[in-house]
């Protein structure tokens, strides 16, 4: 199992993708999955994706699956209670209250519930098939400043780091005989959570304080105080795979918009 | 033009009394100077200065003149200075800021503004002067602690700066990463680098170094070459500075009327300079009490990590600890041995196997049960600081356990008394040593009287006199309150010095375990996983001294009777 949200380091189709590439599947999927009657489908083809073209079966994140089940469950619990109408699969009475579970509000509850975990899940694609350094990258591309694009990748670079460390704080609070982070009691869980930024918190000024002077001392202002622009020795670049898949992407959008806004082929 | 010239250095931090003055050092092309002194001496601050960053990333009150190949630091940047040192600190995980290595290593050379030609080669190059080519396209957090710092050398080799400066590379690592760094670092200075480091592992560079500098009392107090080190022997213990064991031995013998000459620091070379020697025997003074009761019992304990990586940490793990023993376990890094500790201590239930401590599972017990049963000092103090100040930190446990706070202070004024924090225990906890914070890690533990208390790595980090007090502690816990004491380590000295007993871990086995003093005499099979007996104990195992001596003082006791004859080899 690894770090949420980390990436995965192989080398497959998605990985080689240019990461403006995915960003763009990513959001155009999105709209996609609030465009189709059946996102379920979307979900796990997207599962699907991850395993056969990036080669990471679910048992590598299912953390982030397990995570997003309660949520999805919830989603759709509140709207086979909220939404009213028949046919309803059970009802009851409490005293002038009428309480009820409805067949339209689980297939709401259900749709919602599977595009929440899908805009999750193509996140998790994202983050998972490309290297912090080549998103960092391709922002710069895009006209963000250097130093801002590479602290952004450096960052995501940061996270497997302090997931650990959380870990580690996580234990020491355990041997100290409290299982606060462990507690679903809200009023226990909330103090530990305070508790344990402590040393998270004071860990990380300490790290980024020697960070920040060990990039000073490889020469991170070096080309601001020459006045010579940085040389990037391995530049991102669209191929004609990415230029294709974009294009693909927002051809499928741009149908099935139209074919929701000025056809009958999708309900609205 | 010399690299680096002090000339009547001093420096203090912003309201705190001066840390260096009248620092006067001279490195000339090609030599290679190791700096030497106790902790808090001000050896990382001296780098500093050399290096440009005081004053220009950490602000204080500098004096006299700094000039780093001809440059007053003081009226350049720190980035053109910086172009023409590579800096290597101690922990590699704060100076890698790529994913991937090869981006590491070109980094340093696109701010240099390199031409893409010339960061392919220096690339290249660089890699295959540490030899690390494999690393290449690694992604760098997969890597061991000792790889990450080799290609934290690289990144700082790849532009060719004309000086290193190495502030303990290798502190943080197992004995395989340290010797795969100092290799990286023979390697450095065999290509005829300029070189100013600090390395706590002076006999692994005892070869290469052309002076040894002793900043004491703020300032230099000895600047020397390796060759004439043990003339100045009582200025290094006088400082608390450790000299290479057998090194000092030499020198000790020498004072103690027995002509010997000097020792090389490594055993096989020392040995025969020392084989006509007949030693007395004498009788071991630590005989393993074989009364007491067994507190730990592990039973074919197992663990496999989930998958993806799947790897069986511990395989069969079969022990037995007294109570009130002191037990050091030792192995290279992957060797199982915070598996098992974990395991030991709750934190992770085990794929086969028990663990009782007084006949109770450890993996039955509620959490609060566990903490009150197996106290775990984790590595990183720091990791461990929940609350301020220091009382209210150790209170912080009891309380959790359900004593009353009144309760709590009163055995928290104990510990703290017995650690020697009393005095500081209304300061944030922040603003103690980083020995103090060890010691109050250790403090919040043991102050909810856990019948056995894991430490891991409880002296990384420490010099030798900060060591030997958290040792001392921890043996006179066990032997005062009767708790069972398990340490991890890659300090074998202290082990050899401190434990009462050994267990030896290779890929999840535990391959021996026993007193150090038998443990020891097995080299072949403590190689396999990177242990390497204190040199002392090397040598009685070469000249075939019985005991075997675990400290220098043994050694010494040994070897100097005054009818022993010095035959040279």
């Amino acid at each position: 199992m690894r770090p949420l949200y980390q990436f995965s380091g192989q080398d497959s189709f998605l990985h080689r993708l240019d990461p403006r590439t995915k960003l763009i599947f990513v959001l155009c999927y999105l709209l996609i999955s609030f465009l189709v009657p059946q996102p379920w489908v979307l979900f796990f083809l997207l599962i699907a994706a991850i395993w056969f073209l990036a080669g990471i079966p679910p048992t590598e994140y299912y953390p982030f699956l397990l995570l997003m089940l309660p949520i999805m469950v919830a989603i759709t619990l509140v709207h086979i209670f909220l939404i009213e109408g028949p046919p309803y699969l059970w009802s009851t009475h409490l005293g002038p209250v009428h309480i009820s579970a409805s067949s339209p509000g689980l297939h709401v509850g259900l749709d919602l519930g599977f595009r929440l975990g899908t805009m999750g899940l193509a996140f998790t694609l994202f983050a998972m098939t490309t290297e912090p350094f080549q998103w960092g990258m391709s922002m710069y591309r895009w006209g963000l400043p250097y130093k801002v694009a590479f602290m952004f990748a450096f960052a995501i670079r940061l996270y497997p780091l302090i997931q650990e460390e959380f870990i580690v704080i996580q234990r020491a609070l355990k041997a100290r005989g409290s299982n606060a982070l462990s507690s679903f009691n809200p009023f226990v869980f909330f103090p530990g959570v305070v508790t344990s930024a402590v040393p998270l918190g004071l860990g990380a000024i300490r790290r980024s304080q020697d960070i920040a002077m060990a990039m000073e001392l490889r020469g991170l202002n070096l080309p601001d105080e020459l006045g010579q622009p940085r040389v990037l020795f391995r530049d991102v670049r669209l191929r004609t795979v990415d230029i294709a898949i974009m294009c693909g992407c927002l051809v499928i959008l741009v149908a099935l918009l139209s074919a929701r806004l000025f056809t009958n082929w999708l309900p609205r | 033009m010399d690299p680096i010239v002090l000339d009547g250095v001093g420096f203090a931090f912003p309201a705190l009394p001066p840390l260096l003055h009248d620092v006067n050092l001279t490195i000339s092309e090609g030599e290679v100077v190791a700096l030497v002194g106790p902790t808090g001496c001000g050896k990382s601050t001296l780098l500093h200065i050399c290096a440009g960053v005081i004053p220009h990333f950490i602000s204080g009150d500098l004096t006299g003149i700094v000039r780093v190949f001809g440059t007053n630091t003081a009226e350049t940047s720190l980035a053109r200075i910086a172009s023409n040192i590579g800096t290597v600190t101690q922990d590699p995980e704060n100076q890698l800021f790529n994913l991937i290595v090869a981006d590491e290593i070109a980094w340093g050379m696109e701010n240099r503004g390199f031409a893409r030609p010339d960061i392919r080669r220096g690339l290249d190059r660089a890699l295959d002067f540490f030899r690390i080519p494999h690393l290449r396209d690694r992604i760098t957090y997969d890597l061991s602690g000792g790889e990450k710092q080799r290609v934290v050398l690289a990144a700082n080799y790849a532009p060719a700066p004309k000086l290193f400066v190495l502030d303990d590379p290798t502190s943080q690592l197992d004995p395989i990463g340290a010797q795969q760094v100092l290799s990286g670092i023979q390697a450095l200075a065999e290509s005829g680098q300029t070189i100013l480091l600090v390395e706590s592992k002076l006999e692994e560079i005892w070869s290469l170094v052309d002076r040894v500098v002793l900043l004491h009392n703020g300032t230099i107090e000895l600047d020397t070459t390796r060759d004439q080190l043990d003339r100045h022997l009582e200025r290094f213990t006088a400082a608390n500075v450790p000299l290479p064991q057998l090194v000092e031995l030499g020198a000790r013998l020498r004072r103690r009327g027995v002509a010997v000459p000097a020792l090389p620091p490594n055993p096989d070379n020392a040995a025969p300079l020392l084989s006509g020697i007949r030693a007395q025997p004498v009788e071991s003074e630590r005989p393993a009490d074989e009364t007491r009761r067994t507190r730990v019992r592990v039973k074919g304990l197992s663990y496999r990590y989930p998958p993806p990586r799947r790897t069986l940490a511990v395989d069969g793990v079969d022990l037995e600890i007294p109570a009130g023993s002191v037990v050091g376990v030792v192995g290279q890094n992957g060797s199982g041995k915070t598996t098992l500790a974990r395991c030991l201590s709750g934190h992770l239930s085990p794929s086969a196997g028990s663990v009782s401590v007084d006949g109770r599972d450890v993996h039955r017990m509620s959490v609060r049960e566990r903490a009150a049963t197996v106290g775990y000092v984790f590595q990183n103090p720091d990791h461990q600081i929940f609350k301020d100040p220091v009382l209210e930190d150790v209170v912080f446990g009891p309380v959790n356990l359900g004593a009353t706070r009144e309760k709590a202070i009163e055995s928290a004024e104990r510990v703290l008394r017995a650690l020697d924090l009393w005095e500081v225990r209304n300061l944030h906890p922040f603003r103690l040593s980083k020995g103090g914070r060890q010691r109050l890690a250790i403090a919040a533990i043991a102050v909810m009287q856990p019948p056995v208390m894991i430490i891991d790595e409880p002296t990384t980090g420490q010099d030798l006199q900060e060591s030997h007090a958290i040792m001392t502690l921890l043996v006179d816990l066990a032997r005062d309150a009767g708790q069972t004491v398990i340490v991890i380590t890659h300090a074998m000295h202290l082990v050899a010095e401190h434990c009462d007993l050994m267990a030896a871990l290779f890929e999840g086995r535990l391959i021996a375990f026993g007193p150090p003093e038998q443990v020891f005499r097995n080299e072949e099979l403590l190689r396999q996983t990177f242990v390497k007996p204190p040199a002392v104990t090397a040598l009685g195992n070469r000249l075939g001294l019985e005991p075997r001596p675990l400290t220098l003082e043994d050694a010494i006791d040994r070897l100097a009777g005054p009818s022993l004859k010095v035959a040279r080899g």
